[in-house]
């Protein structure tokens, strides 16, 4: 009965059914339009060659949406693979013998002035600070991303990202260094 | 011999994050606790490291009924599956 009822389903019933749910789930993990768009073809397209496969073992929801996280998180994988611009990491702390690890002078967290209650609840500041992740460098970016994402552990991003756990731990810590200098500038400059 | 002891910012900075991960150890707690009395700069990138993960929780978040494909967008995605 599920089964028929999956074969009968055409492009245009999926779409209208499930594209909205599919859509927000895709640019809370990516903010980024196009791409959200083309990993929710991709998704439907997988979707509609599999869908003999599917079999009605869960929901279409369900089904989908486990297919989508598979798509974000092999495009965040292959964004991974892209390292040329982390090599000239520019580090916020003084690195010669005597002064070994503390904060540049100009570089130095500055007081915010917080005069608002709930920053987190500000719509801009929460568009500041997706598109301050949009400018991490890609594999920075991928880490960080994955980290955030419900569900996913730091083992399978070591796995999948082939990176050591204390690797993961220094790529947090140096995006969100660059977080708050970004945030800084574009925020409270 | 004493400074030695202590962690310097970039230590302690990173301290700040695992932080917001993981349950640090008691000697980490303490010798976080020691660098930020006497710290200004990390005592603001504690602050901030709060305010960016209470703000980070709201950005990945998957909020259901807030977005919608505009029919342009689904008439696209309907022609790419067919």
């Amino acid at each position: 009965m599920q089964n028929s009822e999956a074969n009968i389903l055409s492009p245009e019933k999926w779409v209208n059914k499930y594209g909205d749910y599919l859509y927000g789930y895709a640019m809370s993990k990516l903010f980024n339009k196009e791409l959200a768009e083309d990993l929710l073809q991709e998704t439907f397209l997988a979707a509609f060659k599999g869908k003999e496969n599917f079999k009605g073992k869960s929901n279409e929801k369900t089904w989908l949406i486990s297919i989508l996280k598979r798509k974000i998180f092999d495009y965040y994988r292959k964004k991974a693979k892209n390292i040329e611009q982390t090599q000239n990491y520019d580090s916020p702390f003084i690195e010669d013998k005597f002064m070994h690890g503390q904060w540049k002078q100009e570089r130095a967290p500055k007081q915010w002035d917080i005069t608002d209650a709930d920053l987190s609840s500000d719509e801009g500041f929460l568009n500041v600070l997706k598109k301050c992740i949009s400018f991490l460098p890609d594999k920075w970016k991928s880490v960080f991303s994955l980290k955030h994402i419900e569900g996913v552990s730091t083992n399978e991003i070591c796995d999948e990202l082939d990176v050591s756990e204390s690797n993961i731990w220094v790529i947090l810590h140096r995006s969100r260094l660059k977080l708050r200098e970004c945030i800084e500038k574009l925020w409270f400059k | 011999m004493m400074m030695k002891m202590m962690l310097n910012c970039r230590q302690a900075s990173l301290l700040v994050d695992k932080k917001e991960y993981v349950e640090l150890s008691t000697k980490e707690k303490m010798d976080l606790k020691m660098h930020l009395s006497t710290c200004k700069y990390c005592r603001n990138y504690s602050a901030q490291s709060k305010i960016i993960n209470k703000t980070l929780i709201k950005v990945f978040k998957f909020n259901e009924l807030e977005l919608k494909l505009s029919n342009d967008q689904k008439q696209k995605l309907i022609n790419s599956i067919k």
